[in-house]
């Protein structure tokens, strides 16, 4: 039996003559939370997207649970759980109606999705809205519909690409409390964000990739021995050559005084 | 929960399905939930409709086919050649399809959040190929029955079973060229334009469609003085490459029994050409579909030329707003009016309503006399004064500016350091009107110079200067809003209809008087000269506004 929940071999994929993906290579034991960083267009979400058989034309081996995911099986869809960075989300139906929807489309019946899905909004202290439109939802409970949705079925990994945007300060505790209690019953989870603070603070592993390549890879500690710098954000301009922050500031300013 | 008719329909298939490795139970509740968010999203054809949550919305649309189909029906008792008629209702039949198709099926067929709803969860891909192939013939088959039925059932009473059999396999052919055709399109402008554009040209496509409902309706009652029309038909080579024709050929064949090769050979095109359609369609069309969906998202060519060079349009602004911000009001009215799609959805058609009525009420009311005879009474007549059916309609159109898709926009207004709101609502008034109004009157009223001769110069300026007046005076009276400030959901235009409804009359009085001073020597130039200075009384007055007099929630 395989250990890893994610492996991923020589993994390759452009758009075009674009090369967004220059050869990644990965393998994820299960009980973990990574924290998956790079700036803009370094191609975080490519990797994600292809984690979850929504890109296809890579070249490359992808395994999640031990199981290649390139044969066109779904059976690892039924093990992974996903929340999208942009709300995608079919607005028009009800959180009852869409939550429902989708713990069918796991194969749960119709009265445990359901009883599931109402505890759980219920918990984030939004049972009331039920029965309405997700259209009508301020940010925030759009992004709670999205974290219920992407655990009603119980997934042994999950992807998170911004989980905490919209929540509110108690809210992103409860959340981060879920995540660590996941963790210690051996999920995994795969967590990318911009927010260096959080990534920091909750990852048991840390990866960078720049320009689709790994350019680190370990332990918050183990990141820090790799540059002088003090903090997580600052090992991150260090390392993908980022160091005019302050220049650019200065003529920001510049420009507004002028 | 009462069941979709469709879903019943199928579980009847379901263990033959299963047998082929579908998964039912899944493909069921895809097909469910698709049909649920069909009910409630609004179609283009009741997009001028307000207040319609809860309601059916797919059942009403029905209804609008339906009589859509009925008026079109009404062309099989036209005593024409059958060949010439069927082409006429073919034709319709075809172009409705094919606009509802882009503007409608869009939602359907270019649905991204698909991908990243459905693709990472475990439903494989067969099961969603054909659930999303399913709700697509199923959406077509049911507009087709809508709009094609009651020629159908015209047809069968006027030539017999035969006919009608043959016209229903055609509608089956037309279908699978309808979606060959909406596909190719789309194919194209995808291939060759980015997402944004792609939104922009189906925008178009439901403008016109909105366009053909509007002017149809009044064509269609006008229509019968044609039927003079001479028949005598000879077959021309071009004949060959006209869609309708290959279907129209045979129900020639059925009911003038004539067995020609050229008859024959349409038909032929009418067998072959949609079954060819559909092979190249499964073969090469949707795959490429699945790999390009994604540009939809993707916003990055859409490049507007430089807004800094030297333009017209930039200079227009500076000679109509001399004030500042309020010039900056004036631009930002424009940009925001040409780029808002739902906006345009519903202004576009009533302005080109507004253009085409006087002249269909100048053709087409002309009493049996041809065309050649119609332009020749013009040289006398008055009847250039159905002008003021336009300005009527763009003087009311103004109530348009306050509305937006991105509504939520408006917090902007309070935040800026604007203490005087009535330059927001010059800029917004100045802008619309050197956008839609003088323009379009003014293109009108070249036209009818033309058309009617340069004696009625003074009479086209008085009928601009009232335009001017009518415009801001229903602008004075109108509720005081911010432009782009409400949304078009709750659009609730009852506030603002008594006060169209009087405009109309007041509108109907000054072309009485503008008709009556024509017999009065000066009396057109005297009317130039109130109707100025009145307008400019009114403007005096209609910009001292106070915040506290904006309606705001």
């Amino acid at each position: 039996m395989d250990d890893s929940a994610i492996s991923i071999k020589d993994l390759n994929m452009s758009y075009g003559s674009k090369q967004v993906l220059n050869g990644i290579n990965l393998e994820i034991p299960k009980g973990q939370i990574i924290g998956y960083i790079g700036p803009n267009g370094a191609g975080k979400s490519t990797t994600v997207k292809i984690l979850l058989g929504i890109i296809n034309n890579y070249s490359g081996t992808v395994k999640v649970m031990g199981e290649d995911i390139s044969s066109g099986s779904i059976e690892y869809k039924k093990k992974i759980g996903y929340i999208p960075e942009t709300a995608e989300i079919y607005d028009n139906l009800t959180a009852r109606e869409y939550l429902t929807f989708l713990g069918e489309l796991y194969g749960m019946d119709y009265e445990d999705v359901d009883a599931k899905a109402k505890s759980l909004l219920g918990l984030f202290g939004i049972g009331e809205v039920y029965d309405s439109r997700i259209a009508s939802f301020s940010k925030g409970m759009k992004q709670k519909i999205l974290i219920i949705a992407s655990l009603i079925h119980n997934p042994d990994v999950l992807f998170l690409d911004e989980p905490l945007s919209g929540l509110d300060a108690n809210s992103v505790m409860i959340f981060k409390e879920i995540m660590s209690t996941l963790v210690e019953q051996g999920k995994t989870i795969f967590y990318s964000s911009h927010i260096m603070e959080v990534v920091e603070k909750i990852s048991d592993r840390i990866i960078l990739i720049n320009n689709g390549i790994i350019v680190a890879d370990g332990t918050f500690d183990q990141l820090k021995q790799l540059s002088k710098e003090g903090s997580l954000e600052q090992i991150f301009n260090q390392l993908t050559g980022f160091n005019q922050h302050k220049q650019i500031a200065c003529d920001f300013v510049n420009v507004i005084g002028a | 929960m009462r069941e979709f008719l469709l879903i019943r329909l199928l579980d009847k298939f379901a263990f033959s399905l299963n047998k082929s490795g579908i998964n039912y139970k899944q493909l069921r509740m895809i097909l469910k939930i698709k049909l649920l968010l069909d009910q409630r999203n609004v179609p283009t054809i009741l997009a001028n409709q307000r207040k319609m949550e809860s309601k059916n919305l797919v059942l009403r649309s029905m209804l609008i086919y339906i009589f859509m189909g009925l008026m079109i029906s009404i062309f099989v008792w036209v005593p024409f050649f059958t060949f010439y008629k069927m082409n006429i209702i073919l034709g319709m039949i075809i172009f409705m399809l094919l606009a509802t198709m882009v503007s409608d099926f869009s939602t359907i067929l270019l649905d991204v959040r698909d991908k990243n709803i459905l693709l990472p969860r475990p439903v494989d891909n067969k099961t969603l190929k054909l659930a999303k192939t399913i709700h697509v013939f199923y959406y077509l088959i049911r507009i087709t029955l809508a709009i094609s039925g009651p020629s159908l059932i015209m047809s069968l009473i006027h030539y017999g079973p035969l006919f009608f059999l043959i016209m229903l396999i055609e509608m089956v052919l037309i279908c699978a060229l309808v979606m060959l055709l909406t596909s190719i399109l789309y194919f194209v402008i995808l291939r060759v334009f980015d997402g944004e554009k792609l939104k922009d040209i189906i925008n178009y496509f439901q403008i016109a469609l909105s366009i053909f409902m509007a002017v149809g309706y009044q064509f269609i009652g006008r229509m019968f003085d044609i039927t003079q029309i001479s028949v005598s038909f000879t077959p021309k080579w071009w004949n060959y490459l006209i869609p309708t024709a290959w279907f129209a050929a045979p129900l020639n064949i059925i009911s003038e029994n004539s067995y020609s090769a050229f008859f024959i050979a349409l038909t032929a095109l009418a067998i072959i050409i949609p079954i060819l359609a559909l092979v190249i369609y499964n073969k090469t069309v949707v795959p490429y579909f699945e790999q390009n969906l994604q540009k939809l998202n993707d916003n990055s060519g859409g490049k507007r030329r430089d807004a800094n060079g030297f333009s017209v349009k930039k200079i227009v602004a500076k000679l109509v707003c001399q004030d500042k911000r309020e010039r900056a009001f004036y631009t930002f009215t424009q940009n925001m009016i040409s780029s808002e799609r739902k906006l345009k959805l519903q202004l576009y058609p009533s302005l080109a309503l507004a253009i085409a009525l006087p002249l269909i009420m100048l053709f087409v009311t002309g009493n049996h006399k041809s065309f050649q005879q119609t332009l020749n009474s013009l040289h006398s007549s008055s009847s250039f004064l159905w002008t003021y059916m336009s300005i009527a309609m763009v003087s009311v159109s103004i109530s348009f500016i306050s509305y937006s898709e991105k509504y939520r926009g408006a917090w902007i207004y309070k935040v800026l350091p604007v203490e005087n709101p009535g330059i927001a609502l010059k800029g917004a008034f100045k802008s619309f009107m050197f956008k839609f109004n003088v323009p379009l009157i003014g293109i009108m009223s070249i036209i009818f110079i033309i058309l009617f001769g340069a004696r009625i110069i003074p009479d086209v300026i008085l009928m601009f200067v009232n335009m001017l007046l009518l415009s801001i005076s229903f602008f004075k009276v109108s509720s005081k809003e911010l432009p782009f400030y409400r949304d078009f959901q709750n659009a609730q235009n009852g506030t603002n209809a008594g006060k169209s409804f009087l405009l109309m009359l007041i509108c109907g009085i000054m072309a009485a008087i503008h008709f009556g001073l024509k017999f009065v020597p000066y009396g057109i130039t005297a009317n130039i000269a109130v109707s100025a200075i009145l307008t400019m009384i009114i403007w005096h007055f209609s910009f001292n506004v106070k915040w506290m007099d904006i309606e705001i929630e």
